[in-house]
């Protein structure tokens, strides 16, 4: 098994300070070169020690070609960057000095000479105070969303004992994983580090709102039990969930990560950077800007709502930026596979507003510079940060739906310069809408959607043809087609009645369980969702004057024929 | 005894949504020893609450594949329980395969590795094997599908797991985590020095 260290200057650095700490060890001097290094005397009025070292874990990359999993056999030691360090005293716990690691995985830190100590370093990285300012935390969901830590032994901290390096070892034993496996949750952590990186390129202040990453060995691809271990697959949820185990209760707000090894069969996604740094996204989406996607099960090749399209092509165009690598993969079957896609030069069979792939070519090829050994041709390299003043401007301030309409009309206002090569860019992609309404949109996925996708809706008018499909499937209810975007510009406040009603028509059949909501720049406003046969009806509501998206389906979609099932749309009002 | 769940084709607009969809898949998602077993790869969704965003979970990219199962019976030491797969290719899937994994305590009969080309979206193509349980506890049956679309020449995967119980086996619970001495629950991992 070979060991290889990430980036020489990790080496150097650490020769370096452990020079400096020996001689301050001598001259009874603090060290304070990097590494965060934080007090902590424990015998006021003693002689110091300090004690410097570095945190690092075995990353396990991926093979060199494609398809052929994680390189279990040749782990990258590497630092484990801007993690919490703490002195702890043998017997009573307490923390006598805490440093956090820097970008090399150094720490140092003194304590009192003589103290009875091991050393700890937490998967956490934390900032507090001004901003910019994070808490990241890494826990096992199994074990009550314990806190990982990774413990070194005992020591007696003395001018002898002044170099303490702790390894989180992957627990791979050459033929699977029976050891304990320390590196999980500081690889997970680490690409983590990444994202934040990235995203403070566009936000130098950012403020990150607290943020739990749940990862543990027993995490499986079955039902929804987290605390169980049974994640169906790795995720990001916010606040509102619940899950299904035999005592049902709130799923806290994270990204899950799935981590059985299943003996060689499972999915692990504690190094699959991609995969975390897509969830990462979703958090970025929630927490920075918005999203009114719909979630449930999607793929590259999906025809998808336009939601969920933007959402998961953001996800994995942001996980490419993270690692700088368009060429996203995600490890199964044990470690020993991998899937996945280049965002530089795969073209979606469908290409289009409504394909996570082409959504996410286009926003890589709006980043891409093209300097990346795995850089495609096109890049426009606008770099990220005017892509997150796009996302958390007026993207996030769409009367629309959050999609790449509004995503791109939002670059066009911040980056007018580049208007013109974005316009040429979507259009590569079969994207031709030039506002957040799509206005202009020729595209309908083979037929699959509806154009054009937000059909005016008028006081008094009767809609008909407002038709569910599943000719791109219906699975989760979140394929192209399935729902049905309609506009109202509302001028005033008035008291309305929206009503849906199931109607047959040549070709398709009649909606037997119509649903509507009323969405106001993503929030439902209103919702009708009852099991009437063949009628939705919400009767004399209060409407604010304002743009609204009123989003219509069939609930009893899924599982029948391709057929379209059809309504009829009317809204009266005073 | 029969029990079918599905994978995929969750109803999202559900008043209450979570709770009364995962109910709707057929109960618990939790093996217990009365045998019922799980939906794989579902996470519940909240369709929409007037005046809150939408929570939904956000999965990570796959194979547009769903996977629902019928175990025949319920599992006992030593008897054979057909175990019927289901699987439901998704738009622009063209062909798919599976390989079933179990695990130690578990016989499985049958062809372990399956396959179907072409493919449709809206059908359904079915695998049947036996399992035959070598003592009581609780089970994963791991199915790992890669699936090729259309105009792609690398398959896409997902993975399923169908969890059953087998006798009266009780959850395997922690005992409760350690604390810091700030409180905060911690697992220790140990270092290598």
């Amino acid at each position: 098994m070979s060991m290889i260290w990430v980036g020489g200057s990790m080496r150097e650095t650490s020769l370096v300070r452990l020079i400096c700490v020996l001689a301050a060890t001598l001259v009874l001097t603090g060290c304070s070169g990097g590494g965060g290094g934080g007090g902590g005397a424990d015998a006021p009025g003693g002689s110091q020690v300090a004690i410097a070292g570095v945190i690092s874990f075995d990353r396990l990359d991926f093979s060199a070609g494609s398809g052929g999993g994680l390189d279990a056999a040749s782990p990258v030691r590497s630092p484990a960057r801007g993690v919490q360090v703490e002195a702890i005293a043998v017997g009573t716990g307490r923390v006598l000095a805490s440093a956090v690691t820097d970008d090399t995985g150094a720490y140092s830190l003194d304590v009192a000479s003589g103290s009875n100590v091991f050393m700890r370093a937490k998967a956490r990285m934390e900032r507090t105070g001004q901003a910019p300012s994070w808490r990241f935390s890494v826990l096992n969901n199994t074990n009550r969303n314990a806190l990982y830590v990774l413990d070194g032994t005992r020591f007696t901290a003395d001018a002898g004992q002044t170099r303490r390096d702790l390894h989180a070892a992957s627990g791979w034993d050459g033929t699977g994983y029976r050891d304990v496996r320390a590196a999980a949750p500081f690889a997970i952590l680490d690409t983590i580090y990444q994202a934040r990186e990235l995203i403070l390129q566009g936000a130098t202040a950012a403020a990150f709102p607290e943020l739990n990453l749940y990862w543990s060995p027993d995490n499986r691809t079955a039902g929804f039990c987290p605390s169980l271990g049974n994640i169906s697959t790795s995720f990001y949820v916010d606040e509102g969930l619940q899950d299904s185990c035999d005592v049902p209760g709130p799923v806290p707000a994270g990204i899950y990560l799935l981590g059985d090894y299943g003996n060689g069969s499972g999915d692990t996604d504690e190094f699959d950077q991609h995969v975390i740094a897509h969830e990462f996204a979703h958090y970025l989406e929630e927490r920075f800007s918005r999203t009114d996607s719909l979630g449930g099960e999607h793929g590259s090749d999906d025809l998808l709502d336009l939601r969920v399209a933007f959402s998961e092509g953001l996800g994995n165009a942001f996980a490419g930026m993270t690692v700088l690598d368009p060429v996203y993969r995600d490890s199964f079957n044990g470690v020993s596979r991998d899937f996945g896609f280049d965002l530089a030069r795969d073209e979606a069979a469908v290409p289009g507003w409504f394909s996570e792939g082409s959504v996410g070519r286009v926003l890589w090829e709006l980043f891409d510079d093209g300097s990346l050994p795995a850089s495609g041709t096109r890049g426009l390299g606008l770099g990220f940060a005017p892509l997150f003043t796009a996302l958390t401007g007026g993207h996030a301030d769409t009367d629309a739906v959050t999609s790449i309409f509004s995503f791109t009309a939002a670059l066009r206002r911040a980056r007018p310069e580049a208007s013109a090569d974005v316009t040429a860019l979507l259009s590569t992609h079969g994207m031709t809408g030039r506002d957040d309404f799509a206005t202009g949109e020729t595209n309908s996925g083979r037929g699959a959607g509806r154009l054009p996708l937000f059909t005016p809706l008028m006081l008094g008018q009767p809609l008909t043809g407002v038709c569910s499909q599943a000719l791109a499937g219906s699975a989760d209810l979140n394929r192209l087609g399935n729902r049905v975007l309609l506009r109202f510009d509302n001028d005033r406040r008035r008291l309305i009645t929206l009503q849906a009603t199931g109607q047959a028509q040549a070709g398709a059949v009649a909606a037997t369980d119509p649903d509507i909501y009323v969405l106001r720049r993503g929030q439902v406003v209103m919702a009708g969702e009852s099991g009437e046969a063949g009628r939705e009806i919400l009767t004399s509501r209060w409407l604010d004057p304002g743009v609204y998206v009123i989003e219509v389906h069939d609930f009893d979609l899924p599982g029948s024929a391709q057929t379209p099932r059809c309504m009829t749309v009317t809204l009266s009002g005073n | 005894m029969s029990h079918k769940f599905m994978s995929s084709a969750g109803p999202m607009a559900v008043v209450g949504a979570a709770l009364a969809l995962v109910a709707g898949c057929g109960g618990s998602s939790e093996p217990s020893s009365q045998a019922t077993a799980a939906v794989a790869a579902q996470l519940p969704q909240d369709a929409g609450v007037p005046g809150l965003a939408r929570a939904v979970p956000q999965g990570k990219p796959g194979a547009a594949v769903g996977l629902s199962y019928d175990l025949q019976g319920r599992p006992e030491v030593g008897q054979d329980v057909p175990l019927e797969l289901v699987f439901q290719p998704g738009g622009q899937v063209q062909a798919l395969s599976a390989v079933i994994t179990g695990m130690d305590g578990l016989i499985l009969q049958g062809e372990l590795q399956a396959g179907f080309e072409p493919v449709r979206v809206g059908e359904q193509y079915r695998h049947l094997l036996t399992v035959v349980p070598q003592r009581a506890g609780v089970f994963y049956l791991t199915v790992v599908i890669t699936a090729l679309h259309e105009g792609s020449d690398s398959p896409q995967a997902r993975t399923f797991s169908i969890p059953f119980s087998v006798g009266d086996a009780p959850l395997q619970r922690k005992s409760s985590p350690s604390e810091d001495a700030s409180g905060e629950a911690i697992e220790s991992l140990p270092a290598q020095e």
